[in-house]
């Protein structure tokens, strides 16, 4: 290369630096400060104005949805360095790190957002939006599945680990893509619910349902650390476990067990509906192994769904509803739309393994609605759950809205220190005292699927507020009188992602200690044979009490849950 | 390799190659226009792409994703006859000339006819139309990086090197262009002097890589290496193998030929010296050609190589006819050309008939206001109607989709639509069958939604947003006829009870009960009316259809309404209650409804014909001219071809 060359090509690299740093500081010289106020907020997608964020929140990008040539947006707030950022076409996204710091700099405080749009008239300025930071922040991760609106056929689905203060997400499963150390895959199986323990991603479960390949059955997947373990928790005949609730000992952990069907409506905004045509709980004791019931949980006059330990471990709440099919597991589109299920509480001593005092907490005659998915905050204050107006699949149901209940109230007999003197059977019969009260952060849509912040102040939950259709996550701040804020949708890189997206969020869940098990070792462990405990029927045909203290001991050395069949 | 380059022509000579490469690749597009047409292909292979990071996210995580990337990218073009043609010959010459330099690049000449094979066996791939759709541009691929290894001089430990890496980046590119690749590169490795066995090792990594990548790397790829040789068709899988072998066997035979000659040489020097130099000793006779004669060979080889190509295709052609025929049925009606959907099903030979076909024909019929006149002109079978399940060939659900939004039972066509969704991924079909469904359903919200998907579709963009600034003005679309007509349509009492049927965990739908109170919400349901009145004559059940006809008065459109403004009956329905009437000998008297005298005079003109022949076939002889389209004539003669 002549020495001539090399003059012309350097001087043209520095005349290419020139210019993008002469066009950076143009860009950022822009005098905004003669815009015209247009006198009402911009519109812009999703809608994060008037909301409460967590302290450890993502950059909240979104788009400007206003006529215009450029936008632009600068966030502040009282405290530390805020942030401008100009967009050609609306997209608005903040820095990561000066989005962090300024959070951090403004914990318990608020935060200001200004919206400008030029259009040929010049700029214009919108109103100031005005968010708060809570000083309380939100558990780290959220795990959800992310899945197709599934009817007969499911395609590809992911169980994906998202944190919170960034947008890094991590496929911690997937049915086609993860494999085993010997190139395994899953076949297609269908990745299920997941629950953990005490909002720790090392210690949780996990349902499969076989795949193309048939070699799998319908399991539960338990993992401990980075281990993970096939559970058979069928009998025959039965069906497997389903919903579940982690005991805050981590010794065991309640399931249902129910006969799913679906069927397709053909009308109304909801195609699908999936009654359950029999259920009930049963534990299953992580030591040991085995799979035990009692027949409070397990009456055959009802059917029992979605347990729910209290944070002491003491109680378990669950849903149940009159068996009022033609026949036990026979299906009727007659009955389907009245079966109403009701809140229930049962206690428990984990010593002796003994449950007692069945009874209502909240009554869907009298509340008007079918009650599912109960939880509780982890500092026992609150337990929110779904009511809808009939059923139990309430990501099906349209009405499906969030309900809460204050447990520590004066007026809740569970609040009370000391036995009531209620008795389950009058209790059922008066049905509920505690009046649920209908949250603010519904929508006219369905709202399904929440979970609880380990400091319970957040709350995340799949809602289809935005089409009817797909669920996106949602998060809402929860203040110590349990009232909610304005739910906003979890933050995306690219703030139109939802927009086009055509695959639904569900199940979120919210954990403070990432997952370590890897995809291989799960898929490793559903193609397992698995381990087969003891398991007991559907509904317990014996006596109930008879079988209850029939057997030995399995965890306490006095009354003892008894190893059904 | 180790002999001086030669030109193939110089001067004038060169005019007959570049004549007969010209013309071959004239016929190849001739073929490609007429004999595959490109929009089939697109249709077929229903190449979906989207312009989102999201989309293009999926293909960059696996082997062969860039290729399926591109390949869908370019395949939308594909949907345009004329572009498309361009673009897949503009493959068929780039396979030629890269087959050429190759061939060229080994033997250090460039071998006979070879360039021509590969395009002409890669055309008739195409031709089968369920091909892999990134085989074309694997295959380029794959020729263009053995080029690549052929012409680039470097030691031995770089050749291993350029291989390895041409091998891994091949691979990831466009995974089974490595099949094509591999083989051609191990040849130029064997046919190096001094030999070296590194060809076999060549051979032994193409193999081993996407075994070893599919096991350890991404066991999950929709078209992985056991598919590259196993494809639906025996003659599909026959092309795969000529295609991938056809090129490194000839090359073998062409070095393995040059080599007889050598050694065959040397040991007839050996064994025969004396004799050996007596011949080489010997004059010989320059073997010259006038210019007339050398015109001559050029033109017949020219004549040759066009005339066998041209039988080669006509064969290739001829093989595919049906399923080409059946294809032109298919597109036409995805998109909604009813009268193209006629005309091309005209085309359908008895044998090659199948059901979808004759729903598509009926319901183009319907559409175009003519099924209740001639619907006796093409093929019937004993029903006109869709079964309510999913299938796993896209087309079938495509017009179940359509068949269900049609008639107004949304909620199904949701079902359907989503199932098509997650079995076939986001086709733009499919998206604009669920914004319509959703428009229709009044959640303007999730019409968006997949409009907004849609709106990164290269072919349905436009319109997805148009309709997007329309659902801004006007989110309920109030003011579109067709929306206003759907929702009139659309079943708002959940009657699933009433049609569904579990026997044996089976889902059963009695879709005359579908029909039936679908004319009780909107007893103007033309869809509904006309689609069921057909299934009673096909059944045949004319008491059921006197029923329904009742409900004639409250149809509209040309089928109903002559130009004069006057009220007509079609005239299958005349002849159907002609029939019942003479049956049961009770008059059909139904408002809105009239048998025409004509019609009358034709039945007793064909029943007289028909007491005049003992037997069915010379009956049939007799009718076929002047009843074969007719009512009449299927009741006698039942479901069939009588075109």
């Amino acid at each position: 290369m002549t020495t001539r060359t090399q003059v012309i090509l350097g001087a043209s690299a520095a005349a290419c630096v020139l210019a993008v740093v002469g066009v950076w500081w143009w860009r950022g010289s822009v005098d905004l400060s003669s815009a015209v106020p247009v006198g009402r907020a911009a519109a812009i997608y999703p809608d994060y104005s008037g909301l409460v964020v967590p302290p450890n929140i993502a950059p909240l990008n979104f788009q400007v949805r206003e006529p215009g040539q450029r936008f632009c947006a600068k966030v502040s707030g009282d405290r530390g360095q805020g942030e401008t950022v100009f967009s050609s076409d609306g997209r608005i996204q903040w820095d990561a790190g000066r989005w962090r710091d300024l959070l951090a700099a403004n914990r318990g405080r608020q935060m200001r957002v200004e919206v400008f749009a030029r259009t040929d008239q010049g700029w214009r300025r919108f109103e100031t939006i005005v968010n708060r930071v809570a000083a309380e922040p939100i558990d780290g991760y959220v795990v959800y599945r992310v899945i197709p609106p599934i009817y007969n056929i499911w395609g590809e689905m992911s169980l994906v680990q998202r944190a919170l203060d960034s947008f890094d997400e991590k496929t911690i499963l997937s049915n086609l893509r993860s494999f085993d150390s010997s190139g395994k895959t899953l076949e297609n199986a269908c990745v299920n619910c997941h629950t953990f323990s005490q909002h720790d991603g090392r210690k949780m479960i996990l349902h499969v349902r076989p795949g193309d390949g048939k070699t799998q059955g319908p399991a539960m997947i338990l993992v401990d650390g980075g281990r993970a373990v096939k559970v058979e928790t069928r009998s025959d005949g039965e069906p497997p476990a389903a919903y579940a609730s982690w005991h805050p000992s981590g010794k065991l952990l309640a399931f249902s067990r129910n006969k799913l069907r679906q069927i397709f409506h053909s009308s109304g905004v909801e195609v699908r509906d999936v009654p359950d045509t029999d259920s009930d709980l049963a534990l299953y004791l992580v030591d040991s192994g085995k799979v035990v019931t009692h027949p409070l949980i397990s009456r055959p006059d009802r059917l029992e769904t979605f347990p729910e330990w209290s944070p002491d471990g003491r109680s378990l709440y669950f849903c149940s509803a009159a068996m009022i099919w033609p026949e036990r597991g026979k299906f009727s589109y007659e009955a389907n739309p009245k079966i109403m299920y009701d809140l229930m509480r049962v206690e428990f001593d984990l010593a002796t393994g003994q449950f007692s005092r069945l009874e209502m907490v909240v009554s869907a005659a009298v509340l008007g609605k079918s009650c599912s998915q109960p939880r509780i905050s982890p500092d026992g204050r609150f337990l929110m759950f779904c009511g809808h107006d009939y059923g139990s699949f309430a990501v099906f149901q349209p009405s499906s809205d969030l309900y809460m209940i204050d447990l520590k109230s004066p007026r809740n007999p569970a609040s009370a220190s000391g036995p009531s003197a209620t008795t389950a059977a009058s209790r059922i019969a008066t049905g509920s005292e505690i009046e649920p009260v209908r949250l603010s952060l519904n929508s006219d849509r369905c709202e399904s699927y929440h979970s609880w912040s380990s400091n319970s102040r957040w709350v995340v939950f799949a809602s289809k507020r935005e089409d009817g259709v797909f669920a996106r996550p949602y998060l809402s701040y929860v203040d110590s009188d349990g009232n909610t804020s304005k739910p906003f949708p979890l933050p995306q890189k690219d703030p139109s992602l939802y927009e086009r997206q055509l695959m639904t969020y569900n199940r979120p869940e919210l954990i403070n200690v990432p997952m370590r098990v890897t995809s291989g070792e799960l898929v490793k462990a559903i193609n397992s044979a698995g381990t087969r405990p003891a398991v007991t029927g559907a509904t317990p045909k014996s006596a109930p009490d008879a079988m209850w203290r029939a057997k030995q001991p399995s965890f306490g050395p006095a009354s003892q849950p008894v190893e059904a069949k | 390799m180790q002999e001086p380059p030669q030109h193939e022509c110089s001067g004038e000579s060169c005019l007959w190659p570049r004549i007969r490469d010209l013309s071959v690749l004239a016929i190849l597009l001739a073929y490609v226009w007429g004999g595959i047409d490109p929009r089939l292909l697109h249709h077929q292979q229903a190449l979906i792409f989207l312009d989102t990071p999201e989309f293009a996210r999926q293909f960059f995580a696996a082997p062969g994703g860039p290729i399926d990337y591109l390949t869908r990218l370019v395949g939308q073009a594909l949907s345009i006859h004329w572009l498309g043609t361009v673009i897949l010959g503009a493959e068929l010459a780039a396979v030629a000339m890269l087959t050429h330099f190759y061939c060229k690049s080994l033997t250090g000449r460039a071998v006979p006819l070879v360039r021509f094979v590969t395009p002409l066996l890669a055309v008739l791939m195409l031709g089968v139309y369920s091909h892999q759709p990134t085989l074309p541009a694997s295959m380029i691929i794959g020729l263009a990086m053995a080029l690549l290894y052929a012409r680039l001089r470097l030691g031995e430990a770089g050749r291993m090197t350029l291989f390895i890496v041409l091998l891994l980046a091949g691979y990831y590119l466009a995974d089974v262009a490595i099949v094509f690749f591999a083989p051609c590169a191990a040849i130029i490795q064997i046919s190096r002097r001094p030999a070296r066995p590194w060809g076999l090792a060549y051979l032994a990594m193409a193999i081993s890589l996407p075994v070893l990548a599919q096991r350890y790397w991404v066991p999950y790829i929709t078209f992985g290496y056991e598919h590259w040789f196993m494809q639906e068709s025996p003659i599909l899988t026959a092309l795969h193998w000529l295609l991938f072998a056809f090129l490194p066997l000839t090359m073998l035979l062409v070095l393995a030929a040059g080599l007889f000659k050598r050694v065959g040489l040397a040991i007839w020097r050996r064994l025969f010296p004396r004799l050996a130099a007596a011949m080489a000793a010997m004059p010989r006779e320059p073997q010259t050609r006038t210019p007339a004669e050398r015109h001559f060979a050029q033109v017949v080889a020219t004549a040759f190589l066009l005339i066998a190509a041209g039988g080669v295709l006509a064969m290739g052609y001829s093989r595919e006819d049906s399923t080409r025929k059946l294809l032109y049925v298919e597109y036409y009606f995805s998109h909604e050309q009813w009268q193209e959907v006629l005309d091309s099903a005209r085309d359908l030979s008895p044998d090659d008939y199948p059901y979808v076909a004759c729903f598509d024909v009926d319901f183009s019929l319907h559409m175009l206001g003519r099924l209740g006149d001639e619907m006796f002109r093409f093929p019937q079978k004993r029903s006109v109607l869709l079964d309510f399940h999913d299938d796993g060939y896209q087309p079938y659900m495509l017009s179940l989709v359509d068949f269900c939004i049609r008639l107004g039972r949304i909620n199904d066509a949701e079902h359907f639509a989503q199932e098509s969704l997650t079995m076939f991924g986001p086709d733009g079909r499919t998206l604009r069958q669920l914004a319509v469904i959703n428009i229709v359903k009044r959640q303007p919200g999730a019409a968006r939604k997949f409009l907004a998907a849609l709106a990164h579709d290269p072919l349905r963009g436009a319109w997805a947003r148009q309709m997007l600034s329309r659902l801004e003005s006007d989110a309920d679309l109030q003011s579109d006829e067709e929306v206003g007509l759907l929702r009139r349509r659309m079943q708002v009492r959940d009657d699933t009870a009433e049609v569904q049927e579990r026997v044996g965990g089976e889902v059963t739908i009695d879709l005359e009960k579908v029909f039936l109170n679908l004319l009780d919400r909107d007893p103007s349901n033309r869809t509904a009316f006309e689609l069921l009145m057909a299934q009673y004559m096909l059944y045949p059940d004319l008491e059921r259809a006197r029923k329904l006809m009742s409900k004639i008065k409250d149809m509209t459109g040309p089928a109903y309404v002559g130009p004069d403004g006057r009220r007509r009956t079609p005239q299958h329905y005349q002849e159907a209650m002609a029939i019942y009437a003479d049956k049961t000998g009770q008059p059909v008297n139904i408002p809105g409804f009239e048998i025409e005298p004509q019609t009358l005079q034709r039945m007793k003109e064909f029943q007289s014909i028909m007491a005049s022949h003992r037997d069915r076939d010379s009956a049939l002889k007799a009718l076929w001219d002047k009843y074969r389209d007719s009512y009449f004539f299927y009741m006698v003669f039942g479901p069939g071809d009588y075109r």
